[in-house]
């Protein structure tokens, strides 16, 4: 799925929920494969991660019931409307690629959510808009803070 | 694989699948009782997203990796998903059967792993859902 095809601010924040989700797995895959000499800070870093973005799956599911719609329910669900895919790779991966990997996640959120505001600013529904916007920033502030890992050269 | 990897690995997906349901059921209860249902169950998704981190910290802990795609969660987990858009009775009924669904196909396990620390991990979990399944029967 792309976010080309979302046509609607219902629909944006049902693909933010689901890449959300996605994006808060990965995050915790991370966390528990890590292998490297800077294990704990990572742990730490990974597992702040988590916790920020458990919270934001059920805002974001419960600004989809405020506007009266019903969020998607179930994992597969949840799997079928999201931009970032799961990660099923069982091999050692080094610290740089996933880093890398949750970039990627976070950028594809944000490109999400200006395509939306770029597209879906007009609709009337102000609350959404402001929350989509709510949700960029923190999506931006994280992104800045996993490359400034690879920027500096730590992995 | 070993037979402690199998229950460690089942138990991980069905957690996560009992704890995306009960998130689901947080959203979308509509009810006279709703905020109690909603505080209910969120009570219930915050104590599996600990649980979820912890099973899979153990299974790091014998040098394996959680199965943490959705994939391989559905595929592990013995419990199923299904429609979130239902009654809060029958809510609660899905979840009773689940916690009992856990509790019972962990009791069958725990008595052949051998290892001291994860037998232990595992009575725990047996414990939880045994006492989720109370507050939940007690509900109807």
């Amino acid at each position: 799925m792309k976010h080309e095809n979302i046509t609607s601010i219902g629909g944006a924040l049902s693909s933010l929920l689901c890449s959300t989700h996605a994006l808060y797995l990965k995050t915790m895959k991370y966390k528990w494969d890590m292998e490297s000499h800077h294990f704990y800070s990572f742990y730490v870093f990974f597992d702040k991660q988590r916790h920020e973005l458990f919270e934001a799956v059920d805002e974001v599911a419960e600004r989809i019931r405020m506007t009266g719609a019903f969020p998607s329910s179930t994992l597969c669900d949840l799997s079928g409307g999201s931009l970032i895919a799961c990660d099923e790779s069982h091999d050692k991966k080094k610290p740089a690629d996933m880093l890398a990997a949750l970039h990627d996640g976070h950028q594809v959120i944000i490109g999400l959510i200006k395509y939306s505001f770029e597209n879906f600013r007009d609709c009337g529904d102000h609350g959404s808009v402001g929350f989509l916007l709510s949700r960029l920033a923190y999506h931006e502030k994280t992104d800045w803070l996993i490359r400034s890992h690879f920027e500096g050269g730590a992995c | 694989m070993k037979k402690e990897s199998i229950v460690l690995r089942d138990l991980f997906s069905s957690t996560y699948v009992l704890y995306i349901k009960v998130y689901a059921y947080h959203w979308n209860v509509i009810s006279h009782h709703f905020f109690e249902m909603h505080a209910f169950f969120e009570k219930q998704y915050r104590e599996l997203f600990d649980a979820v981190d912890k099973i899979a910290e153990q299974i790091r802990s014998i040098g394996e990796f959680p199965p943490a795609s959705v994939r391989e969660i559905l595929e592990f987990s013995f419990i199923k998903e299904g429609n979130a858009q239902i009654s809060d009775e029958e809510m609660v009924k899905n979840l009773l059967s689940d916690n009992r669904a856990i509790a019972d196909h962990l009791a069958r396990g725990v008595d052949s792993i051998t290892d001291v620390a994860i037998n232990g991990f595992v009575s725990e979990r047996i414990a939880y859902h045994q006492k989720t399944a109370w507050t939940l029967q007690s509900s109807l």
